[in-house]
């Protein structure tokens, strides 16, 4: 093979030589960013792989990479780090790198890294080879629920906003009642390709797998660890995840950390903080930490927990300032007026955004509250992401009261196509907004469907959509209308067939 | 000697200078490897050691991440562990905009290379083997 190395320090550069002289492998260097770059560029065909230290005068390693990612996405790369690196790594996985290599370098590490990236492209290149965007599409459909919720009551006390970076993988969150818990999940899955797909389906098979046996966040995480941390093979990943288990009756809240940035906490008295609890990712250790936190919450307290794609728009200062100005209201206004002052709907994205927002209700009336759901995303047209947003809004459905499953598919997917094919003027990349309320009470559900287009002539969709859909849940529900350039529908109660 | 320079010298004090062990890992039982790979640290690490400085005189703290971080990097791959561990203090300071710390610390890092420094000039392959 042959190998650049990109280094500005010489020692890493006289050791990897020597190494990969003795296995035989052509070795081209670099002492900086740019000269890789441009190495690179000039040699593109021939360079088989590349060792990359994450600091490098001219162009930084993770600057680097992310070109690397861009323009040449089948090169496996190998990041060189040291000691206080590790804030590094994780970006660095992120972004696509192979592995990562730890000075001192030794002959077995590089081996092994260099047989670990080796062996990461071949899966991407059998995933080309099944012609990558329609292998995604496909286990997007079938496999990934990307928010679904069991049949949890406290559901008014937990909201999220999404937004994905791209077709697949990504971020996931997950909410269910284990005893007198209310578990939920943020993870973050490392990636964005088809072994992302698979991981994250997969750890919400295994988190369902798992039942309600646990009493403390970290032993969930550790049992999910023991999963991932064994496998190997085709869906070796690596997976941040924020773990709180909320006693709404109570308000003890157990909360644990496993590589997601610290959650922010706002006590309805004014006070605030950052949690600093941290741990090890999931998947790599065979014994990783989690450090633990129990916190008394009262009525009006609020949780704001988030995927690491937000630290890439927002700085820290920014998310505290923007949170406490708008945690004061109940949490879904709170929410809301958080993704809108802070423009995260239309920031340019690194990677996926996933906001959990949590409230602590009143002890005494929790259950006189009505349930009600909302949920607000960006979708866009192209098929793997229409067929998440209708899975998502099914299962949630589902998870509040008996519905007609087929019905809220062929409603939804009715709107979103009109949308595309009219709105988008037939583009499918174009960002299309779904907000849906859910209520229990009036056993309801509504969803507004808005596209880029400037006008809606509701009788031309109507008698142009597809097999009529549109026309029959006008008449179905009598509640077709066009709102501020959205269009919205409303049945209740859910009809059937 | 200032609070807090004792403070860190008696931490480093505690760290093994030279990790012979960790050396022998990275190059097994290759002297001319072990001689070249010192040659380069000593050129080198002098070369970073006075680039630092200037930096830290100028509160050029994006210019000390990098070279501490280099200096780190080198001082890791022949076994410095003291010098590694005194580059990373200083990289981890000058990453929170710490000028004073990184001021602080100059000095410390400064010995701990140089002692090194010291050491690899005078080191035989055979004390490792």
């Amino acid at each position: 093979m042959r190998i650049l190395i990109a280094d500005d320090e010489r020692t890493s550069r006289l050791i990897l030589r020597k190494f990969l002289d003795e296995m035989g492998h052509l070795v081209e260097e670099a002492d900086d960013g740019l000269t890789a770059l441009r190495q690179l560029r000039d040699q593109a065909d021939d360079i088989d792989l590349l060792i990359l230290d994450i600091m490098m005068p001219e162009m930084d390693g993770l600057t680097l990479l992310e070109i690397i990612r861009r323009r040449y996405p089948l090169l496996p790369v190998i990041m060189l780090t040291a000691k206080g690196d590790r804030s590094f790594v994780k970006r660095a996985l992120k972004l696509g790198a192979s592995d990562f290599l730890d000075k001192p370098i030794t002959r077995k590490d590089l081996q092994s890294a260099i047989r670990e990236a080796i062996g990461n492209v071949s899966q991407k290149t059998l995933s080309d080879s099944l012609q990558t965007s329609q292998a995604v599409r496909e286990v997007q459909s079938q496999l990934l629920e990307h928010a679904a919720c069991d049949k949890c009551e406290q559901m008014n006390y937990i909201d999220f906003w999404f937004r994905p970076f791209s077709d697949a993988g990504g971020d996931f969150f997950l909410c269910r009642k284990g005893g007198r818990f209310c578990q939920v999940l943020l993870a973050d899955v490392a990636g964005h390709d088809v072994k992302s797909s698979y991981a994250v389906a997969e750890l919400r098979g295994v988190l369902q797998g798992l039942g309600a046996h646990f009493e403390e966040p970290a032993e969930l995480l550790d049992a999910v660890n023991r999963v991932f941390a064994t496998r190997s093979g085709a869906v070796e990943k690596f997976i941040c995840a924020l773990c709180v288990f909320a006693d709404f009756k109570s308000g003890e809240w157990r909360i644990a950390n496993a590589g997601v940035p610290y959650p922010y906490i706002c006590r309805a008295d004014g006070a605030s903080h950052w949690l600093e609890i941290s741990g090890n990712m999931l998947g790599v250790l065979d014994e990783p930490q989690f450090e633990t936190a129990v916190l008394q919450m009262h009525e009006g307290d609020k949780l704001l927990a988030f995927s690491d794609g937000l630290e890439e728009v927002l700085s820290h200062e920014r998310i505290v300032a923007g949170w406490r100005k708008c945690a004061a209201d109940a949490l879904r206004p709170a929410m809301d007026s958080f993704v809108q002052a802070e423009k995260l709907d239309k920031a340019k994205l690194k990677d996926d955004i996933l906001l959990l927002g949590m409230e602590q209700p009143s002890i005494k009336t929790r259950d006189a509250e009505p349930a009600e759901l909302r949920i607000e995303f960006e979708t866009t047209g192209r098929e793997s992401d229409m067929n998440r947003a209708v899975a998502t809004l099914t299962s949630l459905a589902d998870a509040y009261f008996q519905t007609d499953l087929n019905y809220l598919t062929q409603a939804l997917t009715a709107l979103l196509d009109n949308a595309v094919k009219h709105g988008n003027g037939g583009r499918p990349r174009l960002p299309i907004k779904i907000s849906t309320t859910i209520k229990r009470d009036s056993n309801s559900i509504g969803f507004a469907v808005a596209d880029q287009g400037g006008g809606f002539d509701l009788d031309r969709a109507i008698a142009a959509s597809p097999e009529g859909s549109l026309a029959k849940l006008n008449a179905d529900t009598k509640s077709l209308t066009v709102h501020e350039n959205k269009v919205v529908v409303r049945f209740s109660p859910v009809p059937a067939g | 000697m200032s609070d807090f320079e004792k403070t860190q010298t008696a931490e480093l004090q505690a760290i093994e200078e030279w990790d012979h062990e960790q050396v022998l890992m990275v190059i097994g039982d290759d002297a001319e490897l072990f001689r070249e790979l010192l040659d380069i640290y000593c050129e080198d690490a002098a070369i970073e050691l006075d680039a630092m400085c200037a930096a830290v005189a100028s509160s050029a703290l994006d210019s000390v991440v990098q070279h501490a971080h280099t200096l780190k990097g080198a001082s890791a791959n022949v076994g410095g562990e003291r010098a590694r561990e005194a580059c990373w203090r200083m990289e981890s300071a000058a990453r929170e905009n710490d000028a004073a710390t990184c001021a602080a610390l100059l000095p410390i890092v400064k010995s701990e290379v140089e002692s090194f420094i010291r050491l690899a000039r005078a080191a035989d392959f055979n004390q490792f083997s």
